[in-house]
């Protein structure tokens, strides 16, 4: 499903949003490890200041997908097979982006049933490559 | 030019910088390959050039990694790992006939690039600094005796 232009506008404004809040890597991560046992062990002993940067370049990853820069589909589908290595299963990528969405929700004053649907649909792509792991778009010529 | 080489990218250690320059001269010469249409023999002799100079910039990596107990080791080296595995699979297909090099790949392997650079190499750097490994030699190293 392709993603018009009104559409990521919105959800680069609402990106806006909830980062000029200043509590929104915060929040994020306070409720994504908050959210099971099975993450707060993923992520014990790794600084928090590593895992904002990983979550914004994350983030940036996501927009170039939904952009269609080249490139960055085989590369969302080669960093889904090196988390496949570390056994993260599936359903992790689907609590990450519900908790992210959560975190938009309390940071972004602005927030709305379509602003989830926006975010839900930008983020929604990456995590469909990332939910296929092993399987997900090895090196090709397209 | 598919890639700039900016301080942006530079980690700080001069040794692994230069050897990241010919990753990123690579890249470029393939993007001039297949820009110019000279051929998938040409664009094949590039990629296993950049196949064998990043198995021995990864081992180099490594080593240090090793060498001053890098507690982001095992990470690391699943992100090299799963890179080899990829482009040896690609190369496999080449060969075979099944698949060609892309613009796909090519910026793939320019998101690669820069994106470990700026996400991974990155934070081992300051570690290895302050662990004791010198940021600049006034020798030129053996690495780039042998590969120039």
């Amino acid at each position: 499903m392709s993603i018009s232009e009104q559409d990521l506008v919105a959800f680069h404004e609402s990106l806006d949003r909830a980062s000029n809040s200043g509590k929104f890597l915060d929040v994020f991560y306070d409720g994504f490890i908050a959210s099971s046992i099975d993450v707060e062990m993923i992520f014990k002993d790794t600084d928090m200041n590593r895992l904002k940067r990983k979550l914004k370049s994350s983030l940036h990853m996501m927009t170039m997908l939904v952009d269609n820069e080249p490139g960055t589909e085989m590369y969302i589908g080669h960093l889904a097979r090196v988390h496949d290595r570390y056994n993260i299963p599936p359903e992790m990528f689907s609590l990450w982006m519900d908790l992210l969405i959560e975190a938009v929700r309390v940071c972004d004053q602005e927030f709305d049933d379509r602003t989830e649907t926006v975010w839900r649909q930008v983020i929604g792509k990456g995590i469909a490559i990332m939910t296929q792991g092993a399987d997900a778009k090895v090196i090709d010529a397209v | 030019m598919l890639i700039e080489w900016s301080d942006e990218l530079s980690v700080g250690i001069q040794e692994i910088d230069e050897q990241h320059k010919v990753l990123v001269g690579l890249v470029n010469e393939m993007h001039e390959a297949i820009h110019a249409r000279h051929g998938s023999e040409v664009s094949s002799e590039i990629l296993q050039r950049l196949a064998d100079y990043t198995k021995i910039h990864f081992a180099v990596e490594e080593s240090l990694f090793r060498i001053f107990d890098y507690p982001g080791y095992e990470e690391h080296k699943a992100q090299h790992d799963e890179l080899i595995r990829e482009i040896l699979e690609l190369q496999a297909k080449i060969a075979a006939g099944k698949t060609n090099i892309s613009f796909q790949l090519l910026h793939f392997l320019k998101m690669w690039l820069t994106q470990h650079i700026l996400d991974s190499d990155k934070e081992y750097s300051p570690y290895l600094l302050k662990s004791g490994l010198k940021a600049k030699s006034s020798q030129t190293g053996w690495f780039k005796k042998l590969w120039h």
